[in-house]
């Protein structure tokens, strides 16, 4: 009874946490570019305004896709709030990127494919770093499901530094911020129009964008996990590491997708190799 | 009884004789319907009998032992003249270095008896359950599929009566292999499904075909004189040859030199690197002989061997090295697969990687790892045969089998493009069962950590290579016009391929319980503290909290709530896709003086970020390197 009760309420709350933060990014963007920014609640207009639209749609199986992204994305993060394993919480959140290329393949918009493509691109830069980040908290704390992991009597961010740094790394590629906004970005300074999701409007737009929300909030919830020890640390740290995101996002260009992935492979997951072999030794050897 | 399990070998073979003798397609199609049958009936009936080891009478094993000896020596021999006349001196060499090294060591032994001619286990019943309902299945499909590839060659005289022969002999060789006892028969059928192999790539007959089947039997003769090598080596370490004792083995390490041995032609065979070439080059025979190699035979025959042999070297260096050599497959054939346009290499390379991920989990110290190693093979060989016969029947719709010509296909071939998208999301997808083992090669690989790097990046490759697969498969083309007809012979094995991909994953747990468990527990009696175990404690009800009923409700639910939503949202209105407004229709942007130019969109293959033969050489170096390694550590 209590679990449904928790369910139903991440449901409700993630979301509206998911688009205040988004509101705040705005905001802070604005701020930063010397503009004022529009209110705070503006993501929820927008959303709002996006489900009153008609549905209009290239090929009628998007709807689908649009869907299946924003489930699956409902679905990891409940599996985190219910504190399941780590590893098939990333395996469906790779579905729901998986979904969402699909939906941008499934159409003929050239702008879309390319976007799917830099998408999959993305994929193959940030998947291995993020497994890795999981197989490190595994060697600390000898397990993979996270209500054993909050139970680590330290800070897991003493012990696994540089896997950190490597995933607010790919943190930035999968929220899809410069300098590696490749696939899409919320600013209007595509090459590539609004790349993976050219081809959705209206409500389908909606559901993805609601999907995007649940998305933020899971991530952040990960850097929350380095901190877990306390509860108004881990706030604290997961605001400081959006807040940090929206910088990076605000002084960087973009890079091609070559750049990235050569930046990925080497630097995070270097770092992230680097930090593993280390606790492997700690905790397997000695 | 004992008559059934020698049914199982030698009705195919009979039969193959039989349609070889007739070449009528009538005849053809009646006796490959009644033989399906026929050994879908001894499969259930070898089953129902049960763990076994089975004796025969004297005078029956008297004979089929010096059958069996001759038959050998003259496969080696034909092996030599097929060398001879392709003028490659080395598979003759390898014929008869291999013949030499058998007839040296039977002479010098004198006569080597196995009371128990067959092993029955469960492991036995999970490779015939694959062998006797995939391979009719497939020989079922081939039957439409060759009179129509027969009509774009325009042959005089149809050579169906020796390909449809060699498909049998190739089944009865399958089921002597997982059958067979003594590790000398073991490596008879070995030495027939290469010859199998080799006829059936060359088929076609035509200088590519007959190159690319060169190389195979080339590669497939060091496999069989690593295998000779290894008996004899085994023989002189244990003094044992026969499958059963050498599992239960005590003493490990003085096995581990055979073991190698008999590891690095389970590589050969199971299409490794360095040797995956052959599988790749395989590719040119038809469809049907794709499928049957990549599901139900030879490449599960090298698997099936290191499963096998599994119980006596894990947990020592030898197993630690041979999972970071799978895993290193399971990563460098992915990442080769993101390169490939061609969808026959595209599976192929999906095979190799696979088979390495399975040796992978063959080799690590864990209950789950063996329980998934076990699913795996089948899992893969349902999913396999299924795509590659979707591919085939594509192939022949299209004339192409290139993905960039497949955009639109679910307008034009709309049955065969559903069961390819069901395979393909059957390989990437939860909660279909691949994707299942592919975690817990994860979680249990975590005390191999070379290995478990390997397998972590070799999963983001995967889901890179299934995507632009798939999002092909869905994606809309120009042309939808339907050109597909149902046809019986052709789509009805399909389909039952397809719900069979379904079933398997559906009834995972039920499945390991009944077949791998059992399995587990009376070859790995040595291994863990197993032997003090009941079979019920052995049992499991889920994967690490993964249980498929619950996620397949989810999946019906999803299916539900989906359909309920695509009514409320229903698109009022269609749509150009969005072009800067430059386009009349979603193909073609408009140019000077509004006259339309087409675009085209493929996928990317990164080649401009890295060459294809670059990898595959630094891949064969490495995957060398690491086989010397392992023998380096084995050979002291």
């Amino acid at each position: 009874m209590k679990e449904i009760a928790l369910v139903l309420l991440t449901i409700i709350i993630a979301p509206i946490i998911g688009g205040i933060l988004t509101g705040i990014d705005r905001k802070i963007t604005a701020r930063m570019q010397n503009r004022f920014g529009p209110p705070i609640l503006q993501p929820f207009y927008d959303l709002f305004k996006l489900f009153s639209k008609e549905t209009i749609v290239v090929s009628s199986t998007q709807i689908l896709y649009a869907f299946l992204f924003l489930v699956f994305n409902m679905v990891a993060l409940v599996m985190f709030v219910l504190k399941m394993d780590l590893l098939l919480i990333l395996f469906i959140l790779a579905f729901a990127v998986t979904a969402l290329i699909l939906g941008a393949m499934s159409t003929n918009s050239p702008y879309s494919r390319i976007g799917a493509h830099r998408e999959l691109i993305c994929v193959l830069a940030y998947e291995p770093v993020l497994i890795a980040v999981i197989i490190g908290i595994y060697f600390v704390t000898g397990s993979f499901k996270i209500n054993d992991v909050i139970k680590h009597n330290n800070f897991l961010i003493f012990e696994l530094p540089f896997i950190f740094i490597a995933f607010t790394y790919v943190l930035t590629i999968k929220l899809r911020k410069s300098p590696f906004d490749l696939s899409t970005s919320h600013h209007a300074h595509q090459e590539i129009v609004k790349g993976i999701t050219t081809e959705f409007a209206g409500p389908i737009l909606g559901l993805i964008e609601l999907g995007h929300w649940y998305e933020l909030v899971l991530l952040l919830l990960f850097i929350g996990l380095f901190f877990a020890k306390n509860i108004i640390v881990a706030i604290i740290a997961m605001l400081l590491g959006y807040f940090l995101e929206i910088l990076i996002d605000n002084i960087s260009a973009r890079l091609t997708w070559k750049i990235m992935l050569r930046l990925t492979w080497s630097i995070a997951l270097g770092l992230a190799l680097v930090n593993l072999i280390w606790v492997y030794i700690r905790y397997r050897v000695l | 009884m004992e008559y059934s399990y020698l049914s199982l070998i030698f009705v195919p073979i009979i039969v193959a004789g039989l349609i070889y003798l007739f070449n009528n397609s009538t005849f053809r199609k009646a006796i490959v319907f009644l033989m399906s049958a026929v050994l879908v009936v001894l499969m259930v009936f070898a089953i129902l009998q049960g763990d076994k080891e089975i004796k025969l009478s004297h005078a029956l094993n008297f004979a089929l032992e010096y059958l069996i000896t001759f038959a050998d020596y003259f496969l080696l021999a034909v092996i030599f003249l097929i060398g001879l006349k392709l003028k490659n001196n080395l598979i003759s060499l390898l014929a008869a270095l291999q013949f030499v090294l058998m007839f040296v060591f039977e002479f010098r032994t004198g006569k080597l008896e196995v009371e128990n001619v067959f092993y029955v286990d469960h492991l036995t019943f999970i490779m015939l359950m694959l062998i006797n309902v995939i391979g009719p299945l497939i020989s079922i499909f081939a039957l439409s599929y060759m009179e129509e590839h027969e009509k774009h060659l325009h042959l005089e005289k149809s050579k169906q009566n020796i390909f449809f022969a060699v498909i049998m002999l190739f089944l009865g060789a399958m089921n002597g292999l997982v059958l067979s006892n003594n590790i000398l028969w073991v490596y008879f059928f070995w030495e027939i499904t290469t010859l199998c192999s080799f006829l059936l790539i060359s088929h076609d007959g035509n200088e590519e075909s007959i190159k690319n089947a060169t190389r195979a039997l080339l590669l497939n003769s060091i496999g069989g004189l690593s295998f000779v090598v290894g008996i004899i080596f085994m023989y002189y370490k244990s003094g044992a040859i026969a499958l059963s004792e050498i599992i239960r083995s005590q003493d490990s390490s003085i096995l581990m030199i055979p073991i190698a041995f008999l590891a690095l032609a389970g590589f050969t065979k199971s299409a490794q690197f360095p040797f995956q070439s052959w599988l790749l080059g395989a590719m040119v025979a038809p469809t049907p002989v794709s499928a049957l190699l990549h599901s139900s035979t030879m490449v599960k025959a090298g698997v099936y061997l290191i499963l096998r042999l599994s119980p006596v070297y894990i947990d020592t260096w030898l197993s630690n090295i041979i999972a970071i050599l799978g895993a290193f497959t399971f990563v460098a054939a992915a990442l080769l697969a993101i390169f490939q346009t061609n969808a026959k290499r595209i599976l192929a390379y999906s095979t190799i990687s696979n088979l390495g991920l399975i040796i992978a989990l063959s080799s690590v110290a864990n209950v789950y790892s063996i329980y998934a190693a076990a699913l795996l093979i089948i899992l893969h060989g349902v999913s396999k045969a299924l795509l590659f016969l979707c591919v085939g029947s594509i192939e022949q719709g299209i004339g192409s089998r290139d993905v960039e010509d497949m955009d639109g296909i679910k307008y034009r071939m709309p049955i065969v493009a559903f069961l390819t998208l069901l395979g393909s999301v059957s390989m990437l997808l939860p909660p279909f069962g691949v994707l299942i083992t592919k975690w817990i090669a994860i979680e249990v690989s975590t005390q191999n950590i070379v290995a478990m790097l390997e397998i972590i990046v070799g999963s983001a490759f995967t889901v890179v290579f299934w995507t632009k697969f798939i999002g092909k498969i869905l994606s809309d083309g120009k042309d939808t016009k339907r050109i597909e007809v149902f046809e019986g012979l052709r789509h009805l094995p399909l389909i039952a391929i397809s719900i069979l991909v379904v079933l398997v994953s559906v009834f995972m747990i039920q499945f390991t319980n009944a077949f791998v468990v059992p399995f587990f527990k009376s070859s790995f009696a040595r291994y863990s503290g197993v032997s003090s175990r009941e079979l019920k404690d052995l049992y499991i009800k889920d994967f690490f909290g993964f249980n498929p009923f619950v996620f397949f409700g989810i999946l019906a639910l999803g299916i539900i709530i989906g359909v309920l939503l695509y009514k409320l949202l229903s698109p009022k209105r269609y749509v150009r896709v969005y072009m800067s407004c430059e386009n009349d229709d979603n193909f073609s942007f408009r140019a000077e003086k509004d006259k339309p130019v087409e675009f085209e969109f493929k996928n990317y293959c990164f080649n401009t970020f890295a060459k294809e033969n670059n990898i595959t050489l630094i891949s064969n170096i490495i995957s060398v390197a690491l086989i010397a390694i392992m023998f380096g550590v084995i050979l002291k």
